[in-house]
């Protein structure tokens, strides 16, 4: 079957001919192209100013590896959190630099996909999860920018704590 | 630069709320605590993250991360509860004192805490409206750590043996309900000293105390705004039972009993001569405490809109006919009443016209043709008072 496809055009200008069913995971295209009525234009363009070729091909291998996959529910804050629930495929598919890593997450964002939000957020937890500000810092390549006078606080207080 | 070398500093403000929202609360701390824009967003999020806190939470936390919670998030917290971890409980109750000035309810369980702990505890609580502290060993002493605290409304001292009703009368003024389950120490004339002080008492648990004193609570016109009560039925002395039904204000009953302990005679008849009208709720718990001669006196108990009568054997068909004068009733209970079948339930529903939920686990004798038959019987005898559905 030809399924329907719609142009995207990426920040440095490439063209993604792309299955509308697959474009339509992201919530943004989905809302532009309700919006504008460009459903039925086959040669209808989609600007994503925001995301670059190398991202935006990225995300859509993500969208076509799970297109199927049921809609993520509402966020609900009394859900327990889980972030062991990562499948090997899409563990694979994050074994990429944190630029990459971190530019999948604005994309995500900008696009509006959740699972992939979810997916790439959860990641980055896993990151942060058991470390020390210390191993924080040095993970991601943050620099320690409190000031002296708040570091001497803390200092003072957790001699107190200590104390106790 | 910054985003060359620190990619994640790329990310908005939104994505790293989303990243944190993945995370516990010792690895937030930890996450707030590794640079000034990661403790911005940390606090832009906390309002909604940390409205609720089991102290449980503390247990992987260094005392640096328990004092950075507080100092953060303190003024978001509206709930607390758990076990303090016993490591951190001195300094946790000295924090929680200083920044939880948010605080509406708290329930700690099992912590022993001293006087002193206490009033660091309580300072700044000034929104607390419900307090739980669960056999965490109190002395008459640490009660008067929360005297000040306007908005205290309901207090749960249950299991604190020490205490003897001393201190009692200097909690809030505004008090409604005060729950000493188990606070085996209280001296009745202690107690109806702080009754008679706490004016606004609408709720008082004396469950497994087993010496109070119903005349004097009367006599001293102790409880006039008395409500809700809860004790144990059997262990006082039986003449004390007949003040039960002069508490001016009653309406509803909780008795608690051992098995196969009947009820004294003299709680019955009080309650017929003085609350026959304004009793609402009249709840047993505890097993094979009711005799047909009582059934017989709560049938003359007019205003009842819920009866509690579980696990008693002697329920029979024939004697849930005493219940058929209730007509208010609304909810009935009659759990494990093996005794009672299908016709005796659907006389009683007809016979009741507000009747409206039932309870009937295990009553062993009742089956599905029960059901069959209400909705048979109500086709026919539409009664506009009663409200739909009949839950069973």
């Amino acid at each position: 079957i030809n399924m329907p496809t719609i142009k995207l055009q990426s920040s440095d200008e490439e063209i993604f001919d792309t299955d509308i069913q697959i474009a339509k995971c992201s919530g943004t295209i989905r809302t532009m192209l309700e919006d504008c009525g460009m459903e039925e234009d086959e040669n209808a363009i989609v600007p994503l100013p925001n995301v670059n070729s190398t991202i935006l091909r990225k995300v859509l291998t993500w969208a076509n590896y799970h297109k199927d996959d049921p809609q993520p529910t509402e966020d609900d804050e009394s859900k327990e959190k889980r972030t062991d629930d990562i499948t090997s495929w899409d563990a694979d598919f994050l074994k990429v630099d944190q630029g990459t890593l971190f530019e999948l997450i604005l994309a995500a964002n900008y696009l509006d996909i959740k699972g992939l939000l979810e997916l790439t957020c959860k990641t980055v937890a896993n990151m942060i999860k058991g470390k020390t500000p210390e191993d924080i810092r040095k993970t991601f390549n943050i620099k320690k920018d409190f000031t002296p006078a708040e570091e001497e606080q803390v200092r003072k207080e957790n001699e107190w704590c200590e104390e106790k | 630069k910054d985003a060359v070398d620190t990619p994640i500093m790329r990310l908005n403000d939104d994505c790293l709320e989303y990243i944190l929202r993945q995370l516990e609360l010792p690895d937030r701390i930890h996450f707030a605590r590794s640079c000034i824009r990661f403790r911005n967003v940390y606090q832009s999020v906390s309002p909604a993250l940390d409205k609720s806190v089991n102290f449980h939470t503390f247990e992987s936390m260094t005392a640096w991360d328990v004092r950075d919670f507080f100092h953060l998030s303190g003024k978001h917290v509206l709930h607390m509860e758990g076990i303090m971890p016993e490591r951190h409980c001195k300094y946790a109750c000295e924090l929680l004192g200083k920044q939880c000035v948010n605080l509406q309810s708290m329930r700690v369980m099992a912590n022993k805490l001293t006087k002193s702990c206490l009033c660091k505890m309580f300072a700044k609580l000034k929104n607390l409206e419900s307090v739980e502290l669960r056999g965490c060993g109190l002395s008459d002493d640490g009660l008067l750590a929360m005297g000040h605290l306007k908005k205290l409304k309901k207090i749960d001292l249950a299991h604190n043996d020490k205490l003897t009703g001393y201190n009692m009368s200097q909690l809030p003024r505004n008090l409604e309900s005060l729950i000493l389950t188990n606070c085996s120490g209280i001296k009745p004339e202690l107690l109806a000293g702080a009754c008679k002080s706490l004016k606004m008492l609408k709720e008082l648990h004396l469950k497994g105390i087993i010496n109070t004193s119903f005349k004097a609570l009367v006599d001293g016109q102790c409880c006039n705004s008395l409500e809700v009560l809860a004790i144990n039925c059997g262990d006082i002395e039986r003449s004390e039972y007949k003040y039960i039904g002069q508490l001016p204000s009653l309406k509803k009953l909780i008795l608690h009993s051992q098995s196969n302990n009947v009820f004294p005679v003299e709680l019955l008849t009080g309650l017929v001569a003085h609350k026959q009208n304004q009793l609402e709720h009249f709840e047993t718990r505890g097993s094979n405490c009711i005799n047909s001669a009582m059934l017989v006196d709560i049938g003359k108990l007019s205003g009842l809109r819920t009866l509690y009568l579980p696990n008693n054997s002697a329920i029979t068909d024939g004697q849930l006919e005493s219940l058929f004068s209730l007509q208010n009733l609304e909810e009935i209970n009659l759990k494990c009443s093996v005794n009672i079948t299908d016709n005796g339930i659907l006389r009683l529903l007809l016979a009741c016209p507000k009747l409206q939920v039932l309870h009937l686990n295990d009553c062993t004798q009742v089956t599905d043709q029960l059901l069959k038959d209400i909705i048979f019987k109500l086709k026919h005898a539409q009664t506009t008072q009663r409200s739909l559905p009949i839950k069973l």
